[in-house]
């Protein structure tokens, strides 16, 4: 009799409040309703319903509810995720340092040369001689680099051995990103005029910083660091310092 | 952000609501509160229904009652969890009804179920050879009830008769067979918990 036994599940009270229970189930619900106000309460509850469809989708809804509503999340649910947080958030950050490491370096070293070749800018002889030249110089000086591209391949497809147009090329597709290009022409400039190696050595270089391939620098800038330039030299040695000691 | 991964497993569902309750209070994990609170929720919503006849009310005030409950329970002592349940959804839907002052259709189920709450604490708790009590007090025990309490409390558990039966033989209402019943056999338990400490 005193017996204590199990709560009514929702269709055991739905089935007694339809009078659809008889014999031990019957039995069952009915015990349990003396001694169980929560039950008894409950179906208080159905037998006032109005709507009982209306019902059915409000608990339906509670039961998605309760496991998703914006309780308090558990002190090492929370910790978790803040520590989570700050390991993506580092991550992110050093992979954009070392991603950007080289676009850092180059900006730091690299300075637009001046034309200071053959052809003087607006020179008569300059303007009969290489008018395609020419113009192309007056576009490096404006930085109109894309301009000063074009015209320069226009010239050296006339004239393959003038290094010094192939050295201005490289520095006009360095400028436009073309780094490929401008490597191309560069190392053509370092390998084939004695004048512009150093210039030519040292843009290379930086062009390889810019494409984060730092060996291929370093070892461009030891061989600057034993050129005769002393100028050239200081940049070489600071370079290879910024670059990091790995490639010294 | 999704939590279902949260949703209460099955293998929770031979655990006791107290073994549930200690272990939320002890591991402070929710899975634990939310497959106890799983078992109970068309019961705090019917519940809820009884006080208050606005709909938006009740699923209101269901999710006041777990989300306060789920604040309460880690530092809360609770010796029966549906004794503390039905405390909680009764004080919390009267506190509602009180502050907004709106109309309640069923204020006589709150005065009702004031007396009632005792009910929950089992003088034996299934066993009932460990009272030990004779025939002859379990009958002076029956006999000290009001008439027509002991007259539903013979029928329903000596002769097995339902409420529908026992509606028939005495011509009382449903109500009125289950109030007998109710407030009889809590009568009877607390008679019977007097010849316990007698005898102890």
């Amino acid at each position: 009799m005193f017996k204590e036994t199990a709560c009514l599940s929702l269709g055991e009270l739905k089935a007694y409040h339809k009078g659809k229970l008889n014999g031990v189930a019957l039995r069952r619900v009915e015990q349990h309703l003396i001694d169980c106000p929560l039950c008894d309460g409950a179906l208080e509850g159905i037998n006032s319903s109005l709507n009982p469809v209306q019902d059915q989708i409000q608990l339906r809804k509670l039961g998605k509810a309760t496991r998703t509503s914006n309780r308090p999340l558990p002190v090492f649910f929370n910790k978790a995720v803040a520590v989570l947080l700050i390991f993506i958030i580092a991550t992110a950050f050093l992979t954009y340092w070392q991603q950007t490491k080289g676009e850092r370096i180059f900006a730091e070293f690299y300075t637009t040369p001046v034309y200071e070749g053959s052809l003087q800018r607006g020179s008569a002889e300059a303007a009969i001689n290489a008018p395609i030249k020419q113009k192309a110089i007056i576009a490096f000086g404006q930085k109109d680099y894309a301009q000063a591209v074009d015209l320069l391949e226009a010239h050296i497809s006339d004239q393959a051995n003038d290094f010094e147009a192939i050295f201005y090329a490289g520095i006009s597709q360095l400028e436009e990103r073309n780094i490929e290009k401008a490597i191309q022409y560069l190392q053509k400039t370092r390998l084939n005029d004695g004048d512009q190696y150093e210039g030519a050595t040292w843009y290379l270089a930086l062009a390889y910083v810019r494409q984060k391939e730092y060996e291929k620098a370093s070892l461009l800038a030891e061989e600057i660091k034993m050129s005769s330039d002393p100028i050239y030299r200081m940049k070489a040695v600071a370079l290879l310092e910024k670059m990091g000691n790995k490639y010294q | 952000m999704s939590l279902r991964w949260l949703k209460p497993k099955k293998r929770f569902a031979k655990l006791s609501d107290e073994q549930l309750l200690t272990a939320f209070q002890e591991t402070g994990e929710e899975q634990y509160f939310f497959a106890l609170f799983e078992r109970y929720t068309h019961q705090i919503y019917y519940n809820c229904k009884q006080y208050l006849s606005n709909e938006e009310d009740c699923k209101d005030m269901v999710m006041t009652i777990i989300e306060k409950s789920y604040e309460q329970l880690p530092d809360t002592k609770i010796d029966y969890f549906k004794s503390w349940l039905f405390s909680v959804i009764r004080n919390h839907c009267i506190s509602h009804i009180r502050s907004y002052r709106r109309a309640a259709s069923k204020t006589e189920a709150w005065k009702k179920n004031q007396e009632v709450e005792e009910a929950f604490f089992p003088i034996y708790a299934g066993n009932e050879k460990e009272a030990q009590l004779s025939s002859a007090q379990i009958q002076a025990a029956l006999q000290a009830l009001e008439e027509n309490q002991r007259r539903c409390i013979y029928l329903f558990y000596f002769e097995n008769k339902s409420y529908r039966e026992i509606m028939t033989l005495t011509g009382f209402s449903a109500k009125n067979v289950k109030s007998y019943l109710q407030n009889g056999k809590r009568q009877l338990k607390r008679s019977l918990l007097v010849y316990q400490q007698n005898k102890s």
